[in-house]
């Protein structure tokens, strides 16, 4: 994935140098530029395919922002539910009220930061990077206020 | 509904009888709900517009064929992406979950029709389903390296006691996660709406004044309408995904 993206950055940098850089120019060759790297990254997939080289992208990519935050909401809560069921029927049965409770909860709870965990970075793994997208400061980029 | 002013949201979510089999001195008693003969039109539906569809086997499709021939497509790509081509052996599993849940959702949108995914047990019989074929599987084709995905590689032997029991509760939760997500969002919308739908009814009654004012819940009701077609694909889209994502963890077991 990675590397697909610094193959995206090279491309938009590229283009960067070519185009001229008016201020009145830029809002247009923006949407020009995007679609230049739009048709190339198409070609490149579909040469990818042809080829045999590409892993299909990972699905959920076009999921909406409101499905995301409904999973990692419900896993969250989900497994903080199952640690205090299990904790509270282990109570039952040893007889040793609240504490495998207290500690299954928690259990639970780190579970839940877990699911969270994956399925973000799930979503990060399969999320399309398209050249507009700002994706903050990379290792070698330059701070300009220093 | 006798009362056009008092909406009850909750109402449609009523299970009525309408046969049972047995007495209730036999011992038994089998009813046949509402919610039973929505399951049994969702897979009439289901299976008449597949059959139909396919029947002229053309070379070249026309439009049902194309439609069915697209959502063989789109579930089989799903699955070969998480699962991987090993995964294809599960594609009638994963396809018939995702038709049932994607008809059932998008006939539940039908005035007067009974959401049978609106109700936790079902969606939670879906994900029992689901995690018992993912058991039963990694431990068939596995054995007891199906336990090793509840060890993550490259975790210190000292830190195993607390991460193996937070990766088996991870794991538990996950046919809870499946049901829920899938539940609430049915029932939440369905509730939505029919809130905001009373709110028409509500305020009509106040006069000319009341029509007016109704445009704003009406037009609500409109968007939300559109927005719960969404939903409901996209639910079924979702625990299509994680099905075949979780069918990945029986096959390659280890993470």
């Amino acid at each position: 994935m990675h590397r697909g993206f610094g193959w995206f950055k090279g491309v938009w940098s590229m283009s960067n140098s070519i185009k001229p850089t008016s201020d009145t120019k830029a809002s247009v060759s923006i949407g020009s530029r995007s679609d230049e790297t739009r048709a190339l990254a198409d070609k490149i997939k579909l040469a990818k395919k042809d080829a045999g080289l590409m892993v299909e992208n990972k699905s959920e990519s076009h999921l909406t922002g409101h499905a995301r935050a409904v999973r990692l909401g419900t896993e969250f809560i989900a497994a903080i539910l199952v640690g205090f069921g299990i904790g509270y029927f282990a109570d039952l049965i040893f007889g040793t009220a609240p504490w495998l409770m207290l500690v299954m909860v928690l259990v639970g709870f780190a579970a839940g930061v877990l699911n969270v965990v994956r399925s973000a970075s799930e979503m990060n793994a399969s999320a399309i990077i398209t050249p507009d997208m700002d994706l903050g400061p990379e290792d070698d980029d330059v701070d300009p206020v220093k | 509904m006798a009362d056009p002013n008092k909406v009850d949201p909750i109402h449609q979510f009523a299970i009525t009888d309408i046969f049972s089999i047995g007495g209730e001195g036999g011992g038994f008693n089998i009813a046949f709900t509402n919610s039973a003969l929505f399951m049994v039109i969702t897979v009439l539906a289901i299976s008449a517009f597949l059959i139909l569809s396919t029947g002229g086997r053309g070379l070249v499709p026309g439009r049902l064929q194309l439609l069915s021939e697209m959502l063989y497509e789109f579930v089989a790509n799903m699955v070969r992406s998480s699962a991987g081509s090993e995964g294809m052996k599960f594609f009638p599993f994963v396809f018939s979950l995702f038709m049932f849940v994607l008809v059932a959702n998008l006939l539940g949108m039908v005035p007067y029709f009974f959401t049978i995914t609106s109700h936790i047990i079902v969606t939670f019989a879906l994900a029992m389903l689901v995690i018992t074929v993912v058991l039963v599987y990694g431990f068939m084709k596995n054995g007891l390296g199906f336990l090793k995905l509840f060890v993550p590689a490259g975790v210190p032997g000292y830190v195993l006691p607390i991460v193996i029991p937070i990766e088996i509760v991870s794991f538990l939760s996950r046919p809870i996660s499946l049901s829920v997500r899938l539940f609430a969002n049915m029932l939440a919308g369905h509730i939505t709406l029919k809130v905001f739908a009373g709110f028409i009814v509500t305020l009509s009654s106040f006069g000319f004044v009341g029509w007016l004012g109704a445009i704003l819940p009406f037009s609500m009701t409109v968007a939300l309408t559109a927005l719960e077609f969404l939903v409901s694909a996209l639910q079924a889209y979702v625990f299509a995904v994680l099905t075949s994502m979780y069918l990945n963890d029986a096959i390659h077991p280890s993470h």
